[in-house]
């Protein structure tokens, strides 16, 4: 019994539920929708609330009369909060470079794109490390890719006509992901009866 | 308590209460976390509800886990938690085992 490896399960187990891709998918599909219909992006932006507000209901709804409650030890809270800073600081970063790369004209330099794909690759292994959130490691590849072939695209405007569908691609992808590991928790974790400590049993 | 002796013929004892199977998965899966539900403890360590409620009365009855039960909304709810004497039990088990088995040939 390995109980640094029980531990990192524990904590890894709301990652079974795809959740997490589903919410990064809807958060890309807003910012995408955002880039490409430009006139009205202020307005669409506003949908950003939609992930949030889902994976909540989900979570509330969905996981915990499955799957029960934890408290994780305050060691690993602590840990969590740090990444939950870290990747939200990671998604204000792409929502900001996808609503200012808006402009063809600005992409970004080779340096640059170098120095982003690099953090894109640090943040995300990190937090699959940290985390025990392995799949985080292929979807490195994934934004780190998407980012540049969007700034492929960007510097050869007319072969398609915006680099925002790669995101729309990949969030669709990811989307898909999410749901086909939710469809498996959902098999493997019914709803149970009533379920209760029953101390005479 | 089980009595067993390492290579210095020092005896060791060993925690019957953990020692068991399915309560030393409980006592694992509790000692990672602060808390845990009923129904998250059945899913994480594969016993079935009966199982896990019979185990929970042995510890609780020797104090090494804290039971309390309430209600989220109309579905009842009880959380689970080790005691300090819970912790201690079961940290002075790992010493133990390791002891026990730490001059065995491979």
């Amino acid at each position: 019994m390995n109980l640094k490896q029980l531990e990192k399960n524990t904590a890894a187990v709301m990652f079974q539920t795809g959740l997490v891709e589903i919410g990064i998918g809807l958060s890309e599909v807003v910012t995408s929708l955002a880039m490409i219909f430009d006139d009205i992006s202020y307005y669409i932006d506003i949908f950003l609330v939609v992930p949030i507000i889902f994976l909540i209901l989900a979570i509330r709804y969905i996981v915990i009369p499955r799957m029960g409650i934890v408290k994780l030890a305050r060691k690993r809270m602590r840990r969590n909060t740090w990444f939950i800073v870290t990747v939200t600081v990671f998604l204000v970063i792409m929502v900001i470079l996808t609503i200012t790369g808006k402009d063809h004209s600005n992409a970004v330099p080779v340096n640059g794109r170098l120095i982003i794909t690099g953090i894109i690759f640090f943040i995300c292994t990190t937090i699959a490390y940290f985390l025990n959130f392995k799949r985080m490691y292929l979807y490195a590849f994934l934004f780190a890719g998407a980012f540049n072939l969007t700034e492929e695209i960007r510097k050869n405007p007319g072969i398609i006509s915006d680099g925002a569908y790669v995101y729309l691609i990949m969030s669709f992808l990811l989307i898909t992901i999410g749901c086909i590991y939710l469809i498996r928790f959902l098999k493997k974790y019914p709803l149970p009866e009533k379920i209760s400590y029953d101390k005479e049993n | 308590m089980i009595k067993k002796t390492n290579s210095e013929n020092q005896q060791v004892e060993i925690d019957k209460l953990i020692h068991e199977p399915a309560r030393l998965k409980i006592i694992a899966q509790l000692y990672v976390v602060e808390s845990a539900d009923f129904l998250f403890l059945m899913r994480q360590t594969g016993l079935s509800q009966g199982n896990v409620s019979g185990h929970l009365s042995k510890l609780e009855d020797a104090a090494y886990v804290e039971i309390k039960k309430g209600y989220i909304g109309k579905r009842p709810q009880t959380i689970i938690s080790l005691t300090k004497k819970g912790r201690e039990s079961f940290k002075n088990y790992i010493k133990n085992m390791r002891e026990l088995f730490d001059d065995l040939d491979e």
